[in-house]
């Protein structure tokens, strides 16, 4: 049976189709359609993540998704959770307070490169330093993609941007690396388009006791536009062509440059590691 | 070249037992107002199944339909299901087909 | 209203019993916490607030509850409200570079209608300014320093005793009202030791957040037909969402113009509509006096020595220290005003902050400011002195 709720905001009738059954419950269906952009790859993400809570073995009800601001920073209001929209960077030293007070809770953060890595990137560190038992997923589109398309700590070197017009001079961060370094439990790179290996990652990183970082490559036709890379189809079937499965990588070998000539995917890092206040 | 042996290829299994050789024939369901015409669903089908609507929905988007001809193309997959953004188009996959009514309604499809 | 003694049955004996105590105004207001439920403690050294969390860390452990020292305020704060959003008293505490840090997340405190509370032992500015001395600076960011429409409560303590009273006041606030409780001690309070009496556990009323007694179906977290909403805890079922844009009824974001207008509107009328009922002050000989000295924290201590002098010398003066900066309690001096008052004059360790207030409500009644910044109170002789120039014009 499927569901039909109106939307509020345009008063069409909305049915969440049959295929959707198990995670109808999940589903802020009178939120649809999201507020993303054609081709944006955070509604496969949304599919796969309430699927993986879904399945977690875990009580939904003891889900808890903490989010910042950008457009990824939107997932949260899409799950029918316990969810909290809070300032932008701040969702992972929020999501640590919410799992100190109670360790029963699964708590995850979802944030753009931008929002966890720039405005949050202290937190980041400190927070996979002491292995605090919060999950991280980092959903790199190698943009700002909610301000407009500003250069942000994933932008690779060479490109154009609306900060960067005559192309960016910095380097980006590696992000497995950088969570590797820092002390991440559990490290992994996919992308939206690798639907099995991800759902299995966020599955991996619910049982994961400790700090899980996944970085989540995903299309922004924000970035793809002004790069002259077609739209995020385009942006898909390179990932689709270029991608490679190591999970033995030599992470500092890992980059992911302009040209996007090499993309290493995997589940990079396991490990144990005592956890804070564990 | 290579296409001439697929062909043979499928001539010979044609022959042996085509009427007993079934796939699942998916029914491609898609609501239309959650389209954003991203393309993700055309561009990934392996089977080049779906196209563009020549109509809009109500904001403005085309959404995938079925190319006039494959009809019974869909292998449920489910390729489309899984990278569309949108819980936009889904698949049932309840049916079976025959290869030998496959390629019977296929070249009726082509030769007309 | 509950009390201590009933909340709290299987702690008490880990409680500061009732009784009197020496302590530093930094300790009072650790234990004041912990004392009104305060199980979870986020913060990042900076003097002169350091005491608090080394006390905290050692004394939460031992109630049950959890210390964290962040990697900076803006973490301490989010991990605070975070710690609350799981339904566990929160609270952190710093001084000014700490506070202006915070600013943005105490604004997200005011929208998702979390309670947490922070002490902000002010200390001399502007920027590093001097750590280990006073200013009483902090006063209007305290109130506007985060962007936007908001209400927050704030408490000013004069001395250790206050420190510990107005610290489980201000828990009692943060969570009756769902707001942002700040408690503006300064240096001078935070290292000034003194007597601390613990009234009986029977006799400390604690409040708690308004808890949902509706099913989840039927929970709306922000539900406007309420001025402060039944809050559900992270964690029990309610599923809802906690929404920092501005938002609806359901916490849905919304651009929509009488939602928007609607929610802010209840942002401030919980505070606004119950200031009479938060809003504390001392009167100290007020009754015949032609000249107000308004005058708060540890500057009220030399205020007050200072106005016994001029009342031996004939000058009819009093004072008016307010207890909770925010609700300001307008209607007194406006009351003041309308009796006839000669003059309104603000003492505090700042260029004028308070000054800006009691215009706001003196009716036309000169207010005059005595400006004092060097990290320290004035002595009461600098005070008689510059109250006498005020006087005599
Ligand atoms: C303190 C603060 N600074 C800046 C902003 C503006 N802002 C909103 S989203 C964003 C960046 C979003 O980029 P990213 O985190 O990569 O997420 P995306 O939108 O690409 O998913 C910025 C800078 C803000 N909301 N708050
Ligand atoms: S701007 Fe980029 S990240 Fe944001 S919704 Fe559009 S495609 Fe997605
Ligand atoms: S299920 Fe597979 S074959 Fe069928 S339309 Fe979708 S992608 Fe194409
Ligand atoms: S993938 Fe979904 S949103 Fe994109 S064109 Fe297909 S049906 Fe529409």
């Amino acid at each position: 049976m499927s569901t039909e709720v109106e939307v509020a905001t345009t008063g069409i009738k909305v049915e969440l189709p049959k295929a959707y059954d198990d995670i109808k419950d999940l589903i802020r269906i009178d939120r649809l359609p999201h507020i993303w952009c054609p081709g944006c790859g955070l509604g496969i993400l949304l599919k796969l993540l309430a699927r993986a809570i879904k399945n977690s073995g875990i009580p939904i009800e003891k889900h808890v998704i903490v989010t910042g601001i950008g457009c990824t920073g939107r997932i949260g209001g899409y799950l029918r959770l316990d969810a909290y929209h809070v300032t932008h960077g701040r969702a992972i030293p929020f999501a640590v307070g919410l799992k100190m007070a109670n360790p029963e809770l699964e708590v995850t953060v979802v944030g753009g490169d931008g929002d966890i890595l720039a405005i949050g990137g202290n937190h980041f560190i400190h927070a996979a330093r002491r292995n605090d038992d919060i999950n991280v997923i980092i959903v790199n589109n190698f943009i700002y993609g909610m301000t407009g398309g500003q250069y942000s700590p994933t932008t690779p070197k060479g490109a154009k941007t609306t900060t960067s017009p005559y192309g960016h001079f910095e380097n980006p961060f590696n992000v497995p690396l950088l969570a590797y370094a820092a002390g991440a439990s559990y490290v992994a790179r996919w992308s939206v388009l690798h639907q099995n290996e991800l759902y299995q990652s966020l599955l991996e990183m619910f049982r994961v006791k400790g700090f899980a970082v996944i970085e989540v490559l995903s299309p922004c036709i924000i970035y793809t536009d002004r790069n002259a890379m077609g739209d995020a189809v385009d942006f898909m079937k390179v990932i689709k062509e270029r991608s490679t499965i190591d999970h033995n990588a030599n992470l500092a070998d890992i980059d992911i440059d302009f040209s996007m000539k090499k993309i290493v995917l995997g589940n990079f890092v396991k490990r144990e590691r005592p956890v804070s206040y564990g | 070249m290579a296409l001439i042996q697929q062909d043979e290829a499928w001539f010979m299994r044609r022959l042996v037992n085509l009427h007993k050789m079934k796939r699942p024939v998916g029914k491609i369901l898609v609501n239309p107002d959650l389209c954003k015409d991203c393309r993700f669903c055309i561009e990934f089908c392996p089977n080049n199944v779906l196209e563009e609507s020549k109509d809009v929905n109500f904001k403005g988007y085309h959404y995938p339909v079925v190319k006039p001809g494959k009809e019974l193309d869909c292998v449920a997959c489910r390729m489309c299901e899984k990278i569309c953004p949108e819980f936009a188009i889904t698949i049932i996959s309840e049916e079976y087909i025959t290869y030998d009514k496959y390629y019977g309604v296929s070249r009726h499809a082509h030769g007309g | 209203m509950p009390t201590v003694a009933e909340l709290y049955k299987k702690d008490l004996d880990k409680l500061l019993k009732p009784g009197i105590h020496f302590l530093d105004g930094n300790t009072a207001t650790a234990e004041g916490a912990v004392t009104a439920g305060c199980r979870f403690y986020a913060g990042y050294p900076i003097t002169p607030s350091n005491e608090i969390a080394e006390y905290m860390s050692y004394r939460l452990p031992q109630v049950g509850g959890k210390f964290i020292q962040m990697e900076d305020e803006i973490a301490s704060i989010a991990a605070v409200l975070g710690a609350s959003a799981a339904g566990v008293k929160s609270m952190t505490a710093t001084s000014g570079p700490g506070f202006s840090l915070m600013q943005e997340n105490i604004g997200l405190g005011s929208m998702l209608e979390i309670p947490a509370v922070i002490v902000d032992v002010m200390r001399a500015g502007p920027s590093t300014g001097i750590p280990t001395l006073l200013g009483q600076g902090d006063i209007l960011q305290a109130k506007y320093g985060s962007h936007g429409d908001y209400e927050i409560v704030a408490y000013l303590p004069a001395n250790p005793q206050e420190a510990f009273d107005f610290t489980i006041k201000a828990f009692n606030t943060a969570e009756k009202y769902r707001v942002v409780a700040v408690v503006l001690s300064d240096q001078l309070v935070g290292h000034m030791y003194g007597k601390v009496r613990v009234p009986e556990f029977d006799e400390i009323e604690i409040v708690e957040r308004p808890k949902p007694t509706v099913p989840p179906d039927q929970y709306l977290p922000y539900d406007s037909k309420y001025l402060v909403p039944p809050m559900a805890i992270a964690g029990t079922g309610y599923r809802v969402n906690n929404e920092s844009l501005t938002h609806t009824d359901k916490g849905y974001p919304t651009t929509d113009k009488d939602a928007s207008f609607k929610l802010v509107m209840r942002l401030v009328r919980k505070i606004r509509e119950n200031e009479k009922e938060i809003a504390e002050w001392e009167e100290y000989l007020l009754d015949d006096a032609e000249y107000v000295i308004v005058s708060y924290g540890s500057t009220s201590g030399s205020v007050r020595r200072a106005i016994k002098v001029l009342r031996t010398q004939g000058y009819r003066v009093g004072l008016l220290r307010p207890k909770t900066a925010w609700p300001f309690p307008g209607w007194v001096v406006e009351n003041l005003a309308s009796r006839g008052v000669q003059k309104f004059i603000t003492v505090e360790v700042n260029m004028g902050k308070m000054y800006h207030v009691v215009r706001e409500f003196s009716r036309g009644v000169p207010v005059e400011h005595i400006p004092y910044a060097p990290g320290y109170i004035p002595d009461p002789d600098y005070v008689m002195s510059n109250v006498k120039k005020v006087i005599e014009g």
